[in-house]
């Protein structure tokens, strides 16, 4: 975990800044640049940690080439500790909820006191990881070679090359440490996710707190004239829903995605990944630093698994999408194409590994599909065998009818974007899977019951994020004055003092289209 | 609108904690003894297996794996398929390696053993060895680990 987090430091400081989430961020930027390794290596040869250490560099130094061009984005150019009142208000909340959201993931990980390996891990995962270190010769034998009745080898690599990347440093080529890592890393994606409900509640209560042009000093006590402005009384509720629903995320995170959280599985770091990009990507305010999130996220997702690798397409084409309508007029005529260029740097990064394997044919990459007279009756098998998995979308649609028909105004004024762009998500994954049950070729009932736990893991962790968003932009709306309309007002209220560099939306500015909410 | 704010936030952080009652628990079920005997017993056949098979042959060794049956076959890969190296073909390898079922006993895997076959004059033509150097009393297969 230290050399991936070494590995990940410089490259997460520049997209991101100074932040408390750069701290479960960088392992995760580690993953992704030993994924990149590992395709590498498999696409030219030399050495897997040759490789790991040829990016990790590269990585390290574009961060440096960026800070001696933009001075203004050097993370070291602002105090360690601000005592600016408003700024120490922002600090202690988020520290608090820092505390309790790794709190509740160290005690879901003591599941690891179970020396579980899981099946697949043990099939694919984790052994493809041994892969990786031996010569390339005989990584292409492994990868081609018939007879090894491993079609899903081809699958996206992170946890393989992650597995890799732990035993070349320790030596140490135990199935344990491996299962280890890797659900250290599913750990650090449930924080990233469930620290964007701590900052959503943040956000949303100052913007509630100083949105008003100073019209109702009641609600704020104000702190230093640059500062960010103080919540008081009601206003404040925001915080505290944002902090526990934050720690009952984490929670029902590890529920869902135990036993696979620490066995190795591949499925929880993609899912977990994938609900993290929804949030930073898709329902939180426009910064630069949360779509350094988002891009690190969605690399996570799709160098996962295959599902993963669907999910985070839709994902790119959603945060691209919203990036463009979200610009204001003028601006989306000069600089559409920078969310679409991230976009493609995006597809590009985490289609590599598809690529590679078609073009070293690797067995397992021909698609059979079942006839067509037969996919409307594996479809409804599929969903039958997915309901009792996707419980919370009974809890999750009504909240969201009653909070998009009520409390949208406060939503708004709180700063998160339209839920809908976390449900196109939702159910594009949803679909997915769905098509790949009803064309695949495999008896419908054994896979089924093998597989649909594992596969609904991401919609059914959304439905829950979706539920706890509406909880925050809830606890806005007992806030005095929350639902008046909004003014246009221009300052940078309402997130971590870093946002001063970043520049993110101006506050309370009407948003160019009702799409881009 | 500030009643059923407050509705929204009852019933959301009410689900959140329900699930999150049940998420622990889930969590907490993963440390059952049963579990974790499964577990130990799991890791100690494929500890088994990896040792019996290091001691027939070396990582640089070019094998073959036979297919006894399928289920053998994706046994033994999830048992040493890290670290064997495989060869392109059969005429290359120097041995071939499968999975022995159903052996009485005590140098056993829960009655399994590792078995190799030479390939080469160089190393012996036909030669069968059977691995060694750690059983795991019982018979098989270990309990199935979750899918």
């Amino acid at each position: 975990m230290a050399v991936l987090s070494a590995s990940g430091l410089a490259p997460t400081l520049a997209l991101l800044g100074r932040r408390w989430v750069v701290l479960p961020l960088m392992p995760l930027t580690g993953s992704v640049l030993a994924a990149l390794a590992a395709t590498g290596y498999l696409a030219t040869g030399g050495t897997f940690l040759g490789w790991f250490v040829v990016l990790a560099v590269a990585g390290t130094a574009i961060a440096v080439v960026f800070w001696v061009r933009r001075p203004d984005h050097r993370p070291w150019r602002r105090p360690l500790l601000s005592w600016a009142p408003g700024q120490l208000w922002l600090s202690v909340v988020g520290a608090l909820g820092a505390v309790a959201v790794l709190g509740a993931c160290a005690w879901c990980l003591r599941g690891l006191a179970t020396p579980t390996v899981g099946f697949d891990a043990r099939a694919l995962w984790l052994m493809r990881g041994g892969w990786f270190l031996q010569s390339h010769h005989q990584l292409l034998v492994k990868m081609r070679i018939p007879d090894i009745p491993l079609v899903q080898s081809v699958y996206p690599p992170l946890v393989s090359a992650t597995t890799s990347l732990a035993w070349r440093v320790t030596g140490d080529q135990s199935q344990r440490l491996a299962v280890v890592v890797i659900a250290l890393l599913n750990s650090c994606a449930v924080i990233t996710a469930s620290w964007a409900l701590v900052e959503a509640g943040r956000s949303a209560a100052l913007r509630l707190a100083s949105g008003d042009g100073g019209r109702r000093p009641a609600l704020v006590s104000r702190g230093a004239a640059s500062g960010p402005a103080l919540p008081t009384g009601a206003a404040v509720v925001p915080m505290v829903v944002g902090v526990v629903s934050a720690v009952l995320l984490v929670f029902v995170a590890f529920g869902i995605t135990e036993p696979f959280a620490t066995n190795g599985y591949a499925d929880p770091i993609w899912s977990l990944a994938a609900v993290g990009a929804v949030a930073y990507g898709l329902q939180a305010e426009a910064s630069r630093a949360n779509l350094g999130v988002t891009v690190i996220l969605i690399l996570v997702v799709g160098m996962s698994k295959d599902e993963g690798l669907a999910t985070g397409s839709l994902l790119i084409v959603l945060v691209a999408l919203r990036g463009v309508v979200t610009m204001a007029a003028g601006e989306r005529r000069r600089r559409w194409w920078h969310p679409v260029l991230i976009g493609v740097a995006e597809l590009v990064a985490i289609g590599a590994w598809p690529l590679v394997v078609r073009i070293v044919h690797a067995r397992g990459l021909t698609s059979n599909y079942s006839p067509a007279r037969l996919w409307a009756s594996r479809a409804r098998a599929s969903y039958d065998g997915m309901t009792p998995y996707l419980h919370v979308l009974a809890l999750a649609i009504p909240v969201a009818v009653v909070g998009g028909l009520v409390l949208s105004r406060v939503r708004r004024r709180s700063g998160l974007a339209n839920d809908w762009w976390a449900w196109t998500t939702l159910t594009g994954g949803l679909v997915a899977v769905i098509w790949a049950f009803a064309t695949g070729t495999v008896a419908i009932k054994p896979w089924l019951e093998g597989t649909v736990h594992r596969v609904t893991e991401f919609p059914a962790l959304a439905g829950w994020w979706i539920v706890a968003t509406w909880a925050v932009v809830a606890g806005c709306s007992l806030a005095p004055g929350a639902a008046e309309p909004m003014r246009a007002r221009r300052g940078t209220v309402g997130s971590e003092p870093a946002d001063v560099v970043d520049g993110p939306v101006p506050l309370a500015e009407p948003l160019s289209s009702a799409v881009g909410e | 609108m500030i009643i059923i704010g407050a509705g929204v936030v009852i019933v959301g952080l009410t689900g959140l904690g329900v699930q999150a009652v049940r998420g622990n628990n889930t969590v907490s079920s993963q440390r059952h003894a049963a579990i974790m005997h499964d577990a130990a017993v799991d890791n100690a056949f494929y500890r088994c297996l990896d040792v019996q098979t290091r001691s027939l042959v070396s990582p640089g060794e070019p094998v073959w794996l036979v297919a006894g049956s399928f289920g053998d076959l994706v046994t033994l890969i999830k048992g040493v398929g890290n670290w064997v190296t495989i060869a392109d073909r059969l005429s290359s390898a120097q041995a071939t390696v499968e999975l022995r079922d159903n052996v009485a006993g005590g140098q056993t895997c829960l009655g399994t053993v590792v078995v190799a076959k030479d390939t080469t004059p160089h190393h012996g033509g036909d030669r069968v060895r059977i691995g060694s150097g750690a059983s795991v009393p019982g018979v098989g297969p270990p309990p199935a680990p979750p899918l």
